[in-house]
């Protein structure tokens, strides 16, 4: 009785299988097991801006227009909050450069509030903490327009007088766009 | 669109808030920031001043040069011997600032101071 060889079937086997799995490896794609949402924001702003100026009473004056603009991320798994970067420039009286990282959550579909830290960096400095709220009405599923009151305190920088904090209650209105 | 009226709304009575603020000059200062004052200056007491921190401008410091020279120069004046022309050149070598000018009028003080000394019976 002839003995049939077993070495061939497995041969066999592995020439087709180990192909298919490298091929299955390397063509798969990533899993999305999560993913980042971003949101761009283009504002104009103004409002009051106050401080006592190491005098017993507070001042208050029209805040310089500014531009904020900037991105929100969200995470598609919480999209309910999220971290946003803006990028501040004051247009009046010679200008500055800031920036405020914020942390927000979105307590409804068109609105949520924020916190964090803000303040200018250039040509003087001012650092403080901001906290605000955001409405959003959407046009479509792209964007929409927003509003942003916000209130700022600024205890340190060298733009302040000696022995001042200075307090900005500002309101920013402008457009966002889900990239 | 009722969120859109009450938001309208709210942002009218923004706007008007910040006008009537503005408009009152509600606390009557000149500055609230350092940066309302323009360069070299700086808010102190709601008011801009002098910022103290920040280096003496060029005039200022030519004057205290020309001031010390003039001390050289009434040392040669007043001079009629040599301890006086010393003086003189003292005062015009301690200025601290505009040296050159300081440093000349001494030296004329003393050279009127040695004249003076020559020339004293």
């Amino acid at each position: 009785m002839p003995r049939v060889s077993r070495s061939r079937p497995h041969g066999a086997l592995l020439r087709v299988s180990l192909p298919t799995l490298i091929c299955a490896m390397l063509l798969a794609l990533p899993a999305r097991a999560e993913g980042w949402m971003y949101a761009g924001f283009f504002g104009l702003g103004s409002g009051l801006e106050g401080g006592n100026a190491g005098t017993d009473t507070m001042s208050w004056q029209r805040a310089r227009l500014h531009i904020s603009t900037g991105v929100d991320l969200r995470s598609d798994e919480d999209p309910n909050q999220g971290l946003g970067i803006r990028g501040v420039f004051e247009l009046e009286k010679g200008g500055s450069i800031g920036a405020e990282v914020r942390y927000s959550r979105w307590l409804g579909r068109g609105f949520g509030a924020y916190a964090g830290v803000c303040g200018t960096l250039f040509p003087e400095t001012l650092v403080g903490g901001t906290v605000g709220a955001t409405f959003l009405i959407p046009f479509g599923k792209r964007g929409g327009l927003y509003f942003e009151p916000s209130f700022a305190a600024l205890p340190l920088g060298s733009d302040l007088p000696d022995h001042s904090v200075l307090f900005w209650g500002l309101l920013t209105v402008g457009v966002n766009v889900n990239l | 669109m009722l969120i859109s009226k009450r938001l309208a709304f709210a942002v009218l009575v923004s706007v008007l808030a910040t006008w009537a603020v503005t408009l009152s000059g509600c606390g009557g200062a000149a500055c609230v920031r350092n940066s309302d004052c323009g360069g070299g200056n700086e808010c102190s007491d709601g008011a801009c001043v002098a910022a103290a921190g920040k280096p003496a401008a060029a005039g200022t410091t030519g004057m205290a040069g020309s001031s010390a020279g003039h001390g050289g120069s009434s040392g040669a004046g007043a001079s009629a011997g040599g301890s006086a022309g010393r003086g003189g050149t003292s005062a015009g070598g301690s200025g601290m600032a505009g040296r050159a000018a300081g440093g000349m009028s001494g030296t004329t003080s003393e050279l009127a101071g040695s004249s003076g000394a020559d020339g004293s019976p």
